[in-house]
């Protein structure tokens, strides 16, 4: 597969680490372990476009967002995670 | 203590065995041990950052995997806001002495004896890069200035194109210098490419 | 010798010799071993899989199901490979396959006669009970009997090579349409990529009569490759098949360097496997053709018409002296008129369709050739060979005709198996009686008979608009080009599935010996799927894949269920498209190159002190420095734990991960990482720091040393290095982009030792001379970054083996003259060199976690470390850490252990039940993580984990290994058995 690294430019999948659902926002230190629980564990399943994390980690070291689409494997967008919502 | 201590090259085994000459349809290759290198990162005012460097070098901070140099410093893209130094004939305290010029702007480590650097030239090395890193080498593409951030035969390595000869370096972590040497005879072998060392210093 | 005289690519001056099945025989140059077979009169080359019935040559490509052959002897053989796909070569060795004790003479052709037994599911149906018998009985029956070749138990002499490259159009065959695609784009200045299966380009213009541009169509394919070949914007792999379509536009290739020859020059690779990116792909690969369904059709002297064809026209082989020809199709004919032309004797051509084409009646006459139209072969016998067979006519009449060779031609199927790789789904054409990819994967076209578009006009044409609008989809301009004119090229046909009132069996997939009557009896069970289909029955699951046979096979079972082939549908393949080599997948990633390894600066020195290795992640660590006096391993070991604790020891520790985390938000993004305080750290000070993962569990452990206000040191373990550079970046990066933190793994930069023991300081000072170490100046847990001759330094006052111990860093440039100066001055202190046993032993001696008990299960509670826990912030895991299950005290903690009986040996991994209990996991109360044989015991120790730890201890329990029979009652105690007070590490 392709990652269209927005630092790298387009790369063999080989160079990522798929690192998960990019959704789950870390909760606010008070939340409570409910709100943890939720963020560590539960994850939805949808077939289409997911946002996803992975892990550029032989290429710029950076944690990227990755828009795919779990039926068909196609990636519509790529960017930094860090400045960017999921 | 009156004695000195000497640097040790990651390849020199292996560049020790090599014939000098070169002959046709060969590769030179070289060790890089008289440059420094550092990481210099961002702490977040890029500009400013660009601004000290050009002031610093006359080098203007690629925004990009490119290689900017003067002919003695020379700035690599690694990443969004990080950079790898590479200082010609510089001395191990090199990297202190950028980490004070920047401060305040960048965050410097030094990174000299982390990478080992192979200089590669000649005809065949854009093939042979091309059969371990999944780069399109061709000059189209990846010129002179050119750099990327991957992996050859599993081994994370960054490599910049110097010049139209052409000239590549692939810099690795020192630790597997002996397993990229193993990728890089096996497959010089294999495309009928003999390895020589470097005559002479080549242009930078 | 069915050779003939003139014609064909072989080169009549390059004879070549060859052994078949230890038969002396010889071909030319030009020849492919299934042809130098067909030209030798060689009929019978294998044996089924199933009922061992007598099998011959039925194609000429790499769909062959039954021309499998062992190739070459030793430890270069390799079983089941096509004969039609075998470039022949000098002194070339080959043996049949599925036969015993001969191909001529097989005893297990007995399972013919059986062969009411064998039918669809047979296996599933047979072999069911006792479930006890499959191993030992069942499966080494059915795998003698069944098996294909043998594979060499020799390891594999030849390497294999990686490559990759790019493209902007890749073009997949090199037929007229593949030929005509590539000139098209590459015209068009776009970068072109060229794979062709075979040795020559061409495709079917190798193997047809046919014309282009007014000369024969194989001047026009060498004046082709001669164009292609001189443009600088195109590469072109020949020996070479994508077996693969993967995301993104990228694609396997395997490129076949040196099979053609009896062995590699030395040094060069066996076969390449290729990465291929295109933006663009043309799949030009081609149709093949469908066998006929009757009694007896796999007889050897049955083969595919085409296959006839190419064998006369581009080999100059013959395979009979008496051909008949059977077809549903025009292109049967077509093959009739290329035979006749080569000096073929034709006695018949039936055709099963109402009439033959136009021009047929004609050709016939005048060939002398007698024709039955509306007619089917019913029936084909002889005993290993064909000799004759019997057709019906429309009105029922049955005629019986001799024939060696019969040429049957049912249809073409189109080759388009990479297309379905990432799921476009194949669809019946009712107009060309076929499957066709109408939704081929993005940035993915089909062209000429791959599409389904059969005639020369049409793939010339097909490939040329392909290429050219794949190239302007590309942004490349196409010059305009003239298509050149070519022969007239029929292309009716009739799709035959059945055939009624056969005597024989009728075969559907012939390497598996799956018959029209096991499809209708896994119909009549209840088989409504063509995927449930294929794997009941076995159609398509041979190494052919189902080429031949697949469609076949599914339109008996839309027969049988009263449905279309468009209804019922096909499936879809899945790579590899031929098999591919397992060693061209590894490289030169084998034996000691299985994986990159990593070497410290000191490894030569280590190795020149006889150091053992130990393989720690991708790490080559000293084990332990072999001595001449030592007996053994333990010797070794205990020698060097013994020289640490009396004086010192020197000991790399370069491997623990480092990472530099500057910023002036620097301890604030530690303190969120470690469970305890790191803002608070005093510049030149070090603390040991736990960090847990989200859940709550132990992730790492490490020390981590300030260096400068905004500038701190990490080191983690030297199993998580990886994992933990890629935590930072995810915490810096993602969880908190707003601290202003920079994070770079130096693990590289520094070259580190532990110089450890009672006499590390007056080693250190001989040094360091200039240093003041003193515990006034230079207390435990402190770090200082000095110059040492010339060139940075730092030393840490920091300890694993509880010893008053030291670590220095210098760049790993000049560790290896480090190491071996600190050697020669330690000299006179008795120095040793301690490799990662020794470490294990003081570390265990001390009760220190590492590897072990950091097992991604075990909390910081768990490990002794709860106090660390800070209240006073917010740190990753804190919520979930105290969640009732991970802070329950029932919860297997750290203890030591010590048998009771002090002469014997504990084991790791033993687990822990109480004293009088039964051998069951509802007895477990923990188990052994570590052991160590410990000098300053003097018996064997041990770290376990064991459920309410701390409160256990003084109580005895037992070591219970059912694995190495151990069971040993062992006394838990305190896991900190030497100077538990810590005196000496702040000495």
């Amino acid at each position: 597969m392709r990652i269209p690294c927005p630092y790298c430019g387009e790369r063999d999948g080989a160079e990522f680490t798929y690192c998960g659902d990019a959704s789950p926002v870390r909760p606010a230190a008070d939340a409570g372990e409910a709100a943890f629980v939720d963020y560590v564990y539960m994850r939805s399943n949808p077939a289409g476009e997911i946002s996803e994390h992975w892990y550029h980690g032989q290429g710029c070291r950076n944690w990227l967002i990755v828009k795919r689409n779990t039926r068909t494997h196609v990636i519509s967008a790529a960017m930094l995670a860090k400045g960017s919502a999921p | 203590m009156a004695e000195i201590i000497i640097p040790r090259g990651a390849f020199e085994l292996h560049l020790r065995d090599l014939p000098p000459v070169s002959g046709a349809n060969t590769l030179k290759v070289d060790e890089r041990l008289e440059s420094a290198m550092a990481t210099v990162m961002s702490r977040g005012d890029n500009a400013a950052l660009a601004a000290r460097i050009h002031d610093a070098f006359g080098i203007v901070l690629p925004s990009g995997p490119q290689r900017v140099s003067n002919g003695v410093e020379a700035f690599i893209g690694v990443g969004p806001g990080v950079w790898l130094a590479v200082f010609e004939k510089a001395g191990p305290q090199r990297a202190s002495k950028l980490a004070a010029s920047l401060a305040g702007l960048a965050s410097v480590a030094d990174q000299t004896s982390a990478y080992a650097v192979l200089r590669i030239t000649g005809e065949a090395a854009r093939e042979v890069l091309s059969r371990g890193a999944f780069i399109d080498f061709d000059p189209s593409v990846f010129g002179p200035g050119s750099a990327a951030v991957t992996t050859i035969s599993h081994i994370g390595v960054s490599i910049w194109r110097i010049d139209d000869a052409p000239t590549f370096e692939v810099a690795l972590f020192r630790s597997y210098a002996d397993s990229f040497w193993h990728w890089l005879t096996t497959t010089c072998t294999a495309l009928g490419v003999g390895l020589v060392r470097h005559g002479g210093s080549a242009r930078i | 010798m069915n050779r003939l005289e003139s014609g064909g690519l072989i080169d009549r001056g390059k004879p070549l010799n060859f052994v078949f099945d230890g038969k002396k025989l010889a071909g030319y140059e030009g020849d492919t071993l299934a042809s130098a077979l067909v030209a030798n009169g060689v009929r019978l080359v294998g044996r089924s899989f199933k009922y061992h019935r007598p099998r011959g040559i039925l194609t000429a490509g790499s769909e062959e199901p039954n021309a499998l052959v062992t190739l070459r002897t030793g430890a270069r053989s390799e079983p089941n490979t096509r004969a039609t796909s075998v470039q022949l070569f000098e002194g070339l060795v080959a043996e049949s396959q599925n036969r015993w004790p001969t191909l001529g003479f097989d005893l297990m052709s007995l399972n013919n006669l059986l062969s009411p037994m064998f039918t669809a599911g047979f296996y599933y149906k047979t072999f069911m009970w006792p479930a006890s018998f499959w191993e030992k009985v069942y499966e080494p029956l059915i795998r003698r009997a069944a098996g294909l070749g043998k594979a060499s138990t020799q390891p594999d002499p030849d390497i294999y090579d990686k490559a990759h490259a790019f493209c902007d159009v890749l073009v997949v065959g090199s037929g007229p349409a593949g030929l005509s695609a590539a000139l098209a784009a590459s015209q068009a200045k776009a970068r072109v990529i060229l794979v062709e299966d075979d040795w020559l380009l061409g495709g079917r213009l190798l193997c047809e009569d046919q014309d282009i541009d007014g000369a024969p169509a194989v001047d026009w394919v060498r004046r082709i490759e001669g164009i292609l070949t001189a443009m600088p914007n195109v590469s072109m792999l020949r020996r070479a098949t994508v077996f693969g379509a993967y995301d993104g536009g990228t694609f396997g290739a395997v490129e076949r360097i040196a099979d053609h020859l009896a062995e590699p020059k030395p040094g060069v690779p066996r076969q390449r496997l290729w990465k291929i990116c295109a933006k663009r792909t043309i799949l030009a690969t081609g149709a093949i053709e469908r066998p006929l369904p009757f009694g007896g059709n796999d007889l050897p002297g049955i083969m595919m018409a085409a296959a006839v064809r190419a064998y006369a026209t581009r080999f100059a082989a013959l395979p009979g002296n008496e051909i008949v020809i059977y077809t549903t199709t025009d292109s049967g004919w077509a093959a009739a008129r290329d035979l006749t032309g080569c000096g073929a004797n034709i006695t018949a051509i039936i055709d099963a369709r109402a009439s033959a084409p136009k021009g047929a009646a004609r050709f016939a006459a005048s060939a002398g050739i007698r024709v039955f139209e509306n007619a089917v072969v019913v029936d084909a016998s002889g005993g290993r060979r064909l000799r004759s067979l019997k057709l019906r006519s429309a009105d029922g009449k049955i005629f019986e005709l001799t024939a060696d060779v019969l040429a049957i031609s049912g249809g073409w199927n189109p080759v388009m198996g990479i297309g379905c790789n990432l799921g476009s789904r194949p669809v019946w054409s009712d107009a060309i009686h076929a499957f066709v990819l109408a939704n081929p994967p993005a940035g993915m076209t089909l062209a000429g008979s791959a599409a389904g578009r059969f005639s020369l006009a049409e793939a010339l044409d097909d490939g040329h608009r392909a290429g050219a609008a794949a190239a302007a989809d590309l942004g490349f301009s196409p010059p305009p080009t003239k298509i050149p004119p070519c022969s007239e090229d029929a292309t009716g046909s009739m799709p035959l599935w059945h055939v009624e009132g056969a005597k024989q069996k009728v075969f559907v997939d012939f390497q598996h010996d799956v018959t029209d009557a096991d499809i209708g009896l896994a119909a009549q069970e209840g088989f409504r799927s063509v995927e449930h289909l294929k794997r009941y029955t076995t159609l398509g699951m041979a190494t052919d894949q189902g080429r031949l046979g697949q469609v076949n096979g599914q339109a008996l079972l839309a027969r049988h269920l009263g449905k279309t082939l468009a209804e019922t549908g096909t499936i879809l393949s899945r790579p590899p498209f031929l098999p591919v080599a397992i060693g061209a997948f590894a490289g030169h990633h084998r034996e000691m190159n299985f994986r990159p390894e990593r070497r410290t600066a000191s490894h030569d020195w280590a190795a020149e002190n006889g150091a053992v290795f130990v393989d720690s992640g991708p790490w080559k660590r000293a084990q332990w420095f072999a001595i001449p006096s030592d007996q053994d391993w333990l010797d070794s070991v205990t020698r060097e734990a013994t020289a640490v604790r009396a004086s010192v020891g020197v000991c790399d520790v370069s491997t623990l991960g480092k990472i530099d985390i500057h910023g002036p938000d620097a301890g604030i993004f530690l303190d969120r990482l470690y469970i305890n305080m790191f803002s608070t750290l005093a510049v030149g000070k070090a603390r040991y720091g736990v960090m847990l993962r989200e859940d709550g569990f132990v992730l790492d452990d490490g020390t981590t040393t300030r260096l400068a206000d905004d500038h701190y040191f990490m080191t983690t373990t030297t199993a998580n290095a990886v994992k933990i550079m890629q935590h930072v970046d995810y915490c810096r990066q993602v969880l908190w982009p707003e601290l202003n933190v920079q994070a770079v793994s130096v693990t590289e930069q520094w070259a580190q030792f532990a110089v450890a023991g009672p006499n590390s300081r007056l080693l250190l000072q001989k040094v360091f001379p200039d240093l003041d170490l003193s515990n006034d100046a230079f207390p435990y847990m402190s770090a200082i970054a000095v110059t040492w001759m010339g060139v940075p330094a730092r030393i840490f006052r920091l300890s694993f083996s509880g010893e008053l111990a030291f670590e220095v860093a210098v760049p790993a440039r000049y560790g290896d003259a480090l190491v071996r100066i600190l050697m020669r001055e330690g000299r006179d202190l008795g120095v040793v060199a301690y490799g990662t046993e020794a470490l294990g032993v003081l570390r265990i001696e001390k009760g220190h976690p590492a590897g072990n008990e950091l097992s991604g299960q075990t909390t910081a509670t768990d490990l002794g470390f709860g106090r660390m826990m800070s209240q006073k912030k917010d740190y990753v895991g804190r919520v979930l850490a105290v969640r009732p299950a991970l802070t329950d005290p029932m919860r297997p903690s750290l203890v030591g252990l010590r048998p009771a009986a002090r002469s014997e040996r504990l084991r790791g991994g033993a687990h822990i039940l109480p004293l009088s209990s039964e051998n069951r996991a509802d007895n477990d109360l923990g188990y052994v993580t570590s052991v160590a044989f410990s000098p300053m015991m003097g018996s064997w120790i041990g770290l376990g984990l064991v459920s309410g730890g701390q409160g256990r201890i003084g109580e005895r329990l037992r070591a219970y290994d059912p694995v190495r029979n151990g069971d040993v009652e062992i006394e838990i105690c305190s896991p900190v058995f030497v100077d538990p007070e810590g005196v000496r590490v702040r000495g």
